[in-house]
């Protein structure tokens, strides 16, 4: 019994037991309380400190050592916004005409609009098991749990936890994450889910329960379809890479390659939806 | 005074390890300039010490990322009191060894947050494959890490005010 003598054994087996209730009795709060609020605003702000550091240091050794990147990548960047405009263009003509239309019928719709709320990654969880992420935008600046989160790509995730000025985000690679989808072409649904980094090196993701049927190519878009009312339908998820994959009694199984680079994820958005019915006379 | 300049190294090497490292793009490996300092703790200053440092630097990562409360709590304090443990059994005081200590405690370190993972259902997938390709790896880089840093800590641990007095406790 001479681990009764070893007063710094007792003290951590006493902290360990307290740390284990409160780990299986209470779980994680979606709001953070005020003392845990003030504690991740005052890391974060030193996050942000060297995440920006990082950045700068980062950008300019990366412009020093390729200074004719960024004349290729304007190039590409102005040819692009010439499509965009071009796209933008049509899909303005699309959608009077579409006004125009529901006019005629007397079409009831809810018009669902998006506002969003821009952050900046912070800080990554540093562990293997968990892909989680922090952003500056918290309570205070209208963020709340469950709100989704989307770069220009696609989609990134989805609100966790918030503090007054941070939130923590779950990224859809997350092996805990689930987000309902539906591949564009073929409008077969099925829901994507994460996978453990050991198991997709790629930072692949696999959409489960799909039909046995359904008849996927490499390359198909998948989308979101608003099912199960966390994520907005319309977003990008990813692409389809593997569609010969394993296919069980509850449908079959293909690997997703996420639209969003998560490694080089920079600047995010939070979508805020707001819905009013829109009666047409 | 010490704590307060030893809570601030620990709070400066958590934001290295989860803001600055991973823009650095070492291939997904992940060292921990955390658990560098934390051994460093344990070496210098003891089992209670270095524990309290573990529930230190893991209440920060709860803070931000924690999915239940206390998961690197847990984690971080069992490790800073097994690496005193470790340290205390016959150890010498030689930074090759003080590297080779902690690259045994960072994988005791993942070996329990996994173990942790899948109490809670999380898949972690291929064990084998991510010890191989991740955890080794990382685990050999923090050892690497740790032997510059350990010593340069060890002179400033040890001068002047940053002087633990011996008060019994361990």
């Amino acid at each position: 019994m001479r681990f009764l003598n070893d007063r710094p054994l007792l003290i951590t087996i006493a902290i360990t037991l307290v740390l284990l209730i409160v780990m299986f009795a209470f779980g994680s709060g979606n709001q953070k309380t005020g003392a845990e609020n003030l504690a991740g605003t005052a890391t974060s702000g030193v996050q942000s400190i060297f995440s920006g550091i990082a950045n700068g240091v980062g950008s300019f050794f990366k412009n020093l050592f390729s200074p004719s990147n960024l004349e290729k990548e304007n190039i590409l960047l102005r040819e692009q916004i010439a499509q965009l405009q071009q796209q933008v263009q049509t899909m303005q003509e699309l959608q009077a005409e579409n006004e125009r239309l529901k006019e005629l019928l007397s079409y009831v719709e809810n018009n669902t609009t998006y506002t969003y709320i821009t952050a900046r990654v912070v800080t990554k969880d540093p562990g293997y098991y968990f892909d989680t992420f922090v952003i500056n935008a918290g309570y205070n600046d209208g963020v709340e749990v469950d709100d989704a989160v989307i770069t220009a790509d696609g989609l990134v995730g989805r609100i966790i936890e918030t503090g007054g000025s941070y939130s923590t985000v779950m990224a859809i690679i997350d092996s805990r994450s689930s987000v309902s989808g539906t591949v564009e072409r073929t409008r077969d649904n099925g829901v994507i889910n994460g996978m453990a980094q050991s198991e997709s090196t790629d930072g692949y993701c696999e959409m489960v329960f799909l039909p046995l049927e359904a008849e996927l190519l490499p390359g198909d878009r998948v989308i979101s379809n608003g099912l199960g009312g966390v994520y907005p339908s319309g977003f990008f998820i990813g692409t389809v890479v593997e569609v010969s994959s394993k296919a069980s009694a509850t449908g079959m199984t293909v690997q997703i390659d996420p639209a969003v680079d998560f490694l080089h994820l920079e600047d995010v958005m939070v979508v805020k939806i707001s819905q009013t019915e829109n009666a047409q006379p | 005074m010490r704590r307060f300049t030893l809570f601030v190294l620990l709070l400066v090497a958590v934001s290295l390890d989860c803001s600055v490292l991973p823009k650095l793009g070492l291939w997904d490996l992940r060292p921990s300039f955390s658990l560098c300092i934390l051994v460093s703790i344990a070496v210098i200053y003891g089992k209670l010490s270095s524990a309290l440092a573990g529930l230190a630097v893991g209440l920060l990562l709860d803070v931000m990322f924690a999915p239940v409360q206390g998961f690197y709590a847990l984690v971080n304090l069992l490790t800073g009191y097994a690496a005193a443990a470790a340290f205390a059994y016959g150890m010498r005081d030689d930074p090759l060894l003080i590297g080779l200590l902690t690259v045994g405690m960072h994988l005791l370190r993942e070996g329990i947050a996994a173990v942790l993972s899948l109490f809670m259902g999380v898949s972690i997938g291929n064990i084998f494959y991510l010890f191989i390709r991740y955890l080794l790896p990382s685990a050999l880089l923090s050892g690497m890490l740790c032997v510059p840093l350990y010593m340069l800590l060890r002179n400033f641990m040890t001068a002047g005010y940053m002087r633990r007095r011996r008060v019994g406790l361990d």
